[in-house]
């Protein structure tokens, strides 16, 4: 099963919003991963996940850590509604990619 | 005012003493000035909170622009709190966020949620229920429907436990 960051800036706060909404997507669609709620600045001490949703931006430019090999999603339509569904196409090709 | 709910007690604060309505603010930082005052004077953040909310507030920014109207979430690392609690406003005059989705970019914001959270990983239930009412432009638009501080006050406690239905 592959592994599924969801990033913030802190891990207090957005990501468990975003938490909520993105397995509940993921669910709908019968899609399975290991979900993970991180801090931006906790990346560095972990083994890189498959995938990174992440709630700020930020983290492409690899100032949090380095996370060549992972892709990664931008996930602030978890938390507006906006745009959700594309942002659940992208986590679903990567699933299955 | 903690209430048992699907196994996991909801120990974060909303009250009419944490809300503000109709007042007018030139800047974000009036606004989250304004309700750090609120939560400092009832002991649920420290003095710290403030400066942490706002430095966080530059660096990464929590406007959010939803299908209903804007809204922003400021808060900071559990280390600044002392007691979870919510505090909120809700504005006449909208008020510019950056957007959480491209900090260059501004939201006019009307409904302001400050969140005080002080443990990493707890008020999971409350989370939820806020992330779904963000998405539910029926939600938002009963809350920027409210006229008085106490209407908005129980509007907001009723929708994180939970109890608030409305027609869709």
């Amino acid at each position: 099963m592959k592994t599924i960051y969801l990033a913030c800036g802190s891990g207090v706060a957005s990501s468990g919003m975003a938490e909520h909404t993105l397995k509940k997507k993921l669910a709908e669609r019968n899609l399975k991963a290991n979900l993970v709620v991180v801090g931006f600045r906790d990346l560095a001490g972990r083994s890189k996940p498959d995938i990174i949703v992440s709630i700020a931006p930020g983290l492409e430019k690899g100032k949090f850590a380095d996370l060549e090999g992972v892709v990664v999603i931008q996930g602030v339509s978890l938390l507006t509604g906006m745009g959700i569904e594309k942002t659940i196409d992208e986590v679903e090709a990567a699933l299955k990619a | 005012m903690a209430t048992a709910l699907d196994g996991e007690q909801v120990r974060i604060e909303t009250s009419e003493f944490l809300t503000l309505i109709g007042r007018s603010f030139q800047s974000r930082q009036e606004v989250i000035n304004a309700l750090f005052e609120l939560m400092h004077k009832g002991g649920y953040v420290k003095t710290s909170y403030l400066a942490a909310v706002l430095e966080r507030e530059d660096k990464m920014p929590t406007g959010l622009q939803t299908q209903a109207y804007g809204i922003a979430i400021p808060h900071s690392d559990p280390e600044h709190v002392n007691c979870s609690a919510i505090a909120i406003a809700l504005l006449d005059q909208p008020v510019q966020f950056k957007n959480m989705a491209d900090p260059t970019e501004d939201v006019p914001v009307q409904l302001v949620l400050m969140l005080a959270i002080a443990e990493k990983g707890s008020v999971t239930s409350v989370l939820a229920r806020l992330a779904e009412a963000f998405m539910n432009p029926t939600i938002l638009n009963h809350m920027s429907a409210m006229k008085t501080t106490k209407q908005l006050s129980s509007c907001l406690s009723d929708l994180i436990h939970g109890r608030l239905i409305l027609d869709q």
